[in-house]
């Protein structure tokens, strides 16, 4: 079984050719409206395509939307769920979710990790993706050392376990002491951002590898397309 | 039977038995072309010692009864061996096992497991259709205790495309219209090709591909089997003969839109252990994943949608296809 990951989007692991193991942890953050969720849908389809069991907690929107996103290309989700393949995590809707996994209030990290944690053991043995999207919302009405203390055990007990996991933030919603700090503690950085002139914006991604001294800051423009997701030319630099 | 007929009688059980051997080798066709020959025999029969005979439209165990009165007025065969009986469209023909002159064939061919059509019941469709204008097709059970054998002869399905490929002068036809057979590479540099330069289309290209291209077929299946699970064993066969695999129904629900395929010997796994399509092991038929859909969508008249949970390039011993309705999960088509 091969122990390597990629994203699912061409380009993008055209950049990071070498692939990532399990047990590595990606940061993705960007603004609002990017395609932060779109690339967290890219990855989940691949993880699927791959075997990995996937699991999806919806901090921002309820499931249903990343349901019907992935619906819209053509994934047929309820077949990998009821294979056990998929699994969402509403963390949206606080009160009255129809989804199997649910939290009933999103801003308890303890209880959010003994879930995350529960989860994990169910798959224990089979390779997981996990994707919190996005993890800066059940951070916003925290302090800075409250969330700094979560996230280091959260993530050393994910690599630990061998997990995959993907997490967005949007950036602007946490203080930047907080995602420096954050951002130092992932394997892959991936920053979206809008680019260009206000009258032609582009999308702007680019990859950066902390943990292995190796930061690519050259910025790659793609694009989203509703048939084929995103769509990222590496030989085409900004 | 002197001695001289009885071999006659065995040189014409080979050549059918031989003509049954080719016909199953052939990688397309075989079992059409063998009905062909034996309904061809019948009608050349037809003509020949024919003249004259009246054969009543509307009726057809009287038109069978017809046409072997011919072949006892011709010496052929005693027309008092043949017991008919009409039951709906439906003609059925009993014969004494040791009567027929083809029992050698039926035979054999039941021991080999080779295609088989009965040379009388062909004989007797052709003159069906020459009184009717209808296709007509057979089918014989044997009772091998009773040591009788009872042929039905009722009014033919649509064959489905890929089991007539004929060569009309310089082309290939499937069903009368132009074909081409590719190799594996071929189809393989194409996707290649797609990798190169394109390669975020890739899967969407081929599910659209396997989706579009069968619903037309999936169509037809439908029209002729009111059984979905007829028309689905029907649609496999096709799949079979057109070299894709081999697919097998495992469960479906009609009432629920489910059902669980596998298919074994994918081409797509064959064409992604061999090429360089894919950066890491995954499941990889996404041509049959949307032929599937299309089978499924056309004859359960609601929008399906397979996923692959199984695929054997990834080590299973098999594909395994898993359907469910895609209208309650915003699919779009």
């Amino acid at each position: 079984m091969s122990t390597l990951a990629y994203f699912g989007v061409e380009g993008l692991d055209r950049i990071i050719s070498q692939g990532m193991v399990y047990g590595s942890q990606i940061m993705v953050h960007g603004d609002t409206g990017i395609g932060k969720t779109v690339l967290a849908g890219e990855f989940i389809k691949e993880g699927l395509r791959c075997g990995d069991v996937c699991i999806y907690v919806a901090c921002d929107e309820p499931p249903d939307v990343m349901r019907r996103h992935l619906g819209g290309f053509k994934v047929g989700t309820r077949a990998y769920e009821e294979a056990g393949r998929l699994v969402f995590v509403d963390a949206y809707e606080e009160e009255a979710s129809p989804e199997k996994y649910h939290i009933a209030d999103q801003h308890n990290l303890d209880k959010y990790f003994a879930l995350e944690r529960e989860l994990v053991k169910r798959f224990e043995g089979r390779r997981i993706r996990l994707v919190v999207d996005s993890l800066s919302t059940l951070f916003t009405p925290l302090d800075s050392t409250e969330v700094m203390e979560f996230h280091r055990t959260r993530l050393k007990y994910l690599r630990k376990h061998g997990i995959l996991a993907l997490d967005v933030f949007v950036d602007g919603v946490l203080d930047g002491r907080v995602m420096t700090v954050a951002s130092h503690l992932y394997n892959v950085i991936v920053r979206m951002k809008f680019g260009a002139s206000e009258n032609r914006p582009v999308r702007i991604l680019q990859v950066g590898k902390v943990r292995s001294g190796k930061f690519s800051a050259a910025p790659y423009m793609f694009g989203i397309s509703p048939v084929f997701g995103i769509i990222l030319a590496p030989e085409s630099e900004v | 039977m002197d001695e001289s007929a009885e071999v006659y009688r065995k040189i014409l059980n080979y050549l059918y038995l031989s003509l049954s051997k080719t016909a199953g080798k052939l990688p397309f066709s075989g079992r059409y072309w063998l009905e062909e020959v034996t309904r061809g025999v019948g009608q050349q029969v037809l003509q020949e010692f024919g003249e004259g005979i009246e054969l009543q439209a509307g009726h057809p165990a009287a038109i069978c009864k017809s046409y072997l009165s011919i072949l006892d007025r011709a010496g052929i065969l005693d027309a008092g061996d043949y017991r008919l009986e009409e039951e709906g469209e439906n003609v059925f023909v009993t014969l004494e096992r040791e009567r027929c002159v083809y029992q050698d064939f039926c035979q054999g061919a039941g021991e080999e497991g080779l295609f088989f059509y009965c040379p009388r019941l062909g004989a007797l469709q052709a003159a069906l259709k020459q009184a009717l204008g209808v296709e007509y097709s057979t089918s014989v059970e044997i009772d091998a205790g009773a040591g009788t054998c009872r042929g039905r002869i009722f009014p033919a399905k649509l064959r489905l495309k890929t089991e007539t490929v004929t060569r009309e002068g310089e082309l290939l036809k499937i069903a009368g219209e132009r074909a081409v057979l590719f190799t594996k590479e071929m189809y393989a540099f194409i996707l290649l090709a797609i990798k190169d330069y394109a390669p975020h289309i890739m899967k969407a290209v081929l599910f659209d591909a396997g989706y579009r291209s069968s619903r037309i077929i999936a169509g037809y299946a439908k029209q002729n089997y009111a059984d979905p699970l007829d028309a689905l064993a029907s649609l496999f066969g096709e799949f079979r003969n057109v070299g894709l695999g081999t697919a097998e129904l495992v469960s479906l629900d009609p009432g629920e839109g489910h059902a669980v395929i596998r298919c074994y010997h994918s081409m797509e796994v064959t064409i992604a252990r061999e090429y360089p399509l894919y950066r890491t092991p995954r499941v990889v038929c996404d041509m049959l994943r949307g032929k599937f859909s299309a089978y499924l969508s056309v004859i359960l008249e609601r929008p399906i949608i397979c996923e692959e949970l199984k695929c054997a390039s990834m080590g299973d011993d098999c594909c395994e296809f898993h359907a469910f309705p895609s209208d309650q999960e915003g699919v779009v088509w």
